[in-house]
């Protein structure tokens, strides 16, 4: 929908800044918080810049170098896909269920890095002991997730490998992976400032990212349990089929959306699943 | 920054206590029981989520059962923040409803009344003594003619 000259108007009344973040926002109240966030963040000789950059739907996390991902700090650059909150929900809930003793975990496309940097530091708080390794095909998100841990005192090892002909994999108690799951169908429809700024690479798949879960890691590596972030129900199904002696279930994110499939050997995962 | 005003009066110095921002009456964030609150994370409306959008807000709403109190905060763009804000926020409500007077929440709004009064009443003198300064203007000053940038001007 068009903005209405009345909101272009009122908006240059609070702040000159103000109109061009009309554009990605589509609310006042919004295009307001993020001028806030803006000046909070950058010396003043860059907001103008960093004003026009978002009016042209770059996401904010790229001007401002961030996201926020639990309690800690992410950095994000173009390239790399920026975390998003349901990620973060799911790896809450995941390492609030985790009683074990000590855990070694495998993070599979792993980009930005923040899901095994987020889990180690929640397992550490709560003093379970665990060994976290995490690989993806590009080179700069490895680049980006080595800053991240070590920006965060993390001391996980990443790797560049492929998921479709993986080398050298060791043996692990859990795997997770946050794989591109939106179909080239949907690739349409999604979020502008997504489809104009984040990586492809880190976007589109059907199920072919499941089906290579299954077979080059859940299984070689003998892990007994698994989550993975998805899209839709068809990639929760071809899981479900692929691992038919497997305890297998699906966790919708807090805005109802179907968001992971959960597996496990025995039921340990299972109250995660809703 | 305002720190109380200072009075000279006939030798006896008096005191107009605005308080410290830094000696106020802490947040009362004990009074938060985990278990009385509702905790809901707004993100605007229904429709795709994960990887088809990319939000940069965070908004928390907090419900105490007991009181009925709402309090929202989408402040800062860490969820983190936002939950522990909202629940000072909360906090300094819940005092205020309990004991009105000695609540921080009244405390803080008397201190902004203070320094607003304070700070009209600095520039009150100040214009004062500028206008006292316009009406007997220094002669000196006045009558000082500067010769040779006369000279070269011309």
């Amino acid at each position: 929908m068009r903005i209405s000259p009345k909101l272009i108007r009122q908006a240059r009344q609070i702040n000159n800044l103000l109109p061009p973040l009309l554009y990605p926002n589509r609310s006042l109240e919004q295009a307001q918080l993020e001028l806030k966030w803006i000046t909070e963040e950058l010396p003043p000789n860059q907001w103008v810049q960093a004003v026009k950059r978002r009016s042209l739907y770059e996401p904010l996390q790229y001007i401002l170098g961030s996201q926020p991902f639990g309690d800690l700090d992410i950095l994000c650059r173009p390239g790399v896909l920026i975390p998003r909150w349901e990620t973060e929900e799911w790896v809450k809930r995941l390492c609030n269920s985790l009683s074990g003793q000590q855990y070694k975990i495998l993070d599979v496309c792993t980009g930005s890095g923040c899901i095994p940097i987020l889990m180690d530091h929640l397992l550490k708080q709560r003093g379970i002991d665990s060994n976290i390794e995490a690989f993806d095909i590009s080179p700069i998100a490895v680049e980006l997730a080595q800053e991240n841990a070590k920006l965060n005192q993390s001391s996980i090892s990443f790797t560049q490998n492929n998921l479709f002909r993986v080398r050298d994999l060791g043996k692990y108690d859990i795997i997770v992976s946050n794989p591109p799951y939106i179909t080239k169908d949907e690739y349409a429809t999604i979020g502008k400032s997504v489809k104009l700024y984040e990586p492809q690479l880190a976007l589109i798949g059907e199920t072919e990212f499941y089906e290579a879960l299954v077979h080059n890691v859940v299984i070689p590596s003998e892990c007994h349990s698994f989550v993975f972030e998805l899209g839709n129900q068809s990639q929760a199904d071809i899981v479900q089929s692929l691992l038919p002696h497997w305890n297998i279930g699906t966790m919708k994110d807090s805005q109802e959306n179907l968001r992971c499939v959960i597996g496990s050997k025995d039921k340990s995962f299972m109250t995660l699943c809703n | 920054m305002i720190r109380g005003i200072r009075l000279n009066i006939g030798g006896l110095v008096r005191h107009y206590a605005i308080p410290k921002k830094n000696k106020l009456p802490p947040r009362p964030t004990w009074l938060i029981n985990e278990e009385d609150i509702e905790e809901k994370f707004i993100k605007g409306g229904s429709g795709p989520g994960g990887q088809k959008i990319n939000k940069t807000n965070s908004k928390v709403q907090l419900k105490h059962i007991p009181t009925g109190i709402v309090v929202t905060n989408q402040s800062s763009r860490s969820q983190e923040t936002n939950r522990k804000r909202a629940r000072e926020i909360l906090a300094e409500k819940i005092q205020f409803l309990q004991d009105p007077e000695n609540s921080r929440l009244a405390v803080v709004t008397d201190r902004k009344v203070k320094v607003k009064q304070s700070k009209s009443k600095k520039a009150a003198r100040k214009y004062k003594k500028l206008a006292e300064e316009k009406e007997e203007p220094d002669s000196n000053f006045e009558e000082t003619v500067d010769i040779e940038g006369d000279f070269f001007t011309k």
